[in-house]
């Protein structure tokens, strides 16, 4: 498919915003369902890319909660500093408040199984705290 | 228990903000049906835009768009 992704140009977000990503298989963030995501990314755009909502204050968590996440019961919290320190970037592609984590350095093409793999290891040694959504709708946010 | 129409990943989204979801082996969805998308942990119902290469792109809807566009009873 090889798509080109839009990027936007955005200034790089604090080191205090939040980076939402809901736990849609288990009750923690698995390696297993980021890598899917990454995999699907590379189908698409032709980068290894994992897709998270950023939110740059309490009122646009809560947004995210209630919106794009509602139907998740609980939903792990990185922030942007911590990305940062484990050596990667957030890309702000697609519409808001989509963006993707990517190795510093942003979107590179041609990456291999080994790339894949610093992506991965770097993201899950980066400290994230679970929280239960308040405004989880076990319905799919039907209503 | 919610039967899941469309295995995804309610993060990926394309330039637009539609949902990007591959084709399920089960086959292809039409455009304009309702359907449920998502994980058992995470679902949403949603429309479908449009399908190309193998993805398909929904939209996210209320269920009452969904009871719109086709009876929402798995059969």
């Amino acid at each position: 498919m090889a798509k080109t992704r839009t990027i936007r140009d955005e200034p790089t977000p604090p080191d205090d915003a939040h980076v939402l990503r809901a736990l849609a298989v288990s009750a923690e963030l698995t390696r297993d369902e980021l890598e899917a995501n990454a995999r699907a990314n590379y189908e698409v755009y032709g980068f290894w890319g994992v897709s998270v909502f950023l939110a740059v204050n309490n009122d646009e968590v809560a947004g995210l909660h209630r919106g794009k996440l509602v139907a998740f019961e609980l939903i792990a919290h990185l922030t942007v500093g911590d990305l940062h320190t484990a050596g990667l970037s957030l890309l702000p592609t697609g519409a808001v408040p989509h963006q993707d984590i990517v190795t510093t350095g942003g979107v590179t093409y041609g990456q291999t199984e080994i790339d894949l793999d610093q992506l991965l290891d770097a993201i899950m040694s980066v400290p994230h705290n679970v929280r239960e959504n308040p405004h989880w709708d076990p319905e799919g946010g039907s209503s | 228990m919610i039967t899941i129409d469309v295995p995804a990943d309610l993060h990926f989204e394309d330039d637009e903000g539609f949902i990007l979801a591959r084709v399920p082996d089960t086959g292809s969805p039409r455009p304009g049906q309702a359907l449920v998308a998502g994980t058992p942990r995470g679902w949403t119902w949603a429309v479908v835009q449009d399908v190309e290469d193998g993805w398909l792109r929904l939209r996210r809807v209320t269920a009452r768009e969904a009871a719109s566009h086709n009876s929402l009873v798995a059969s």
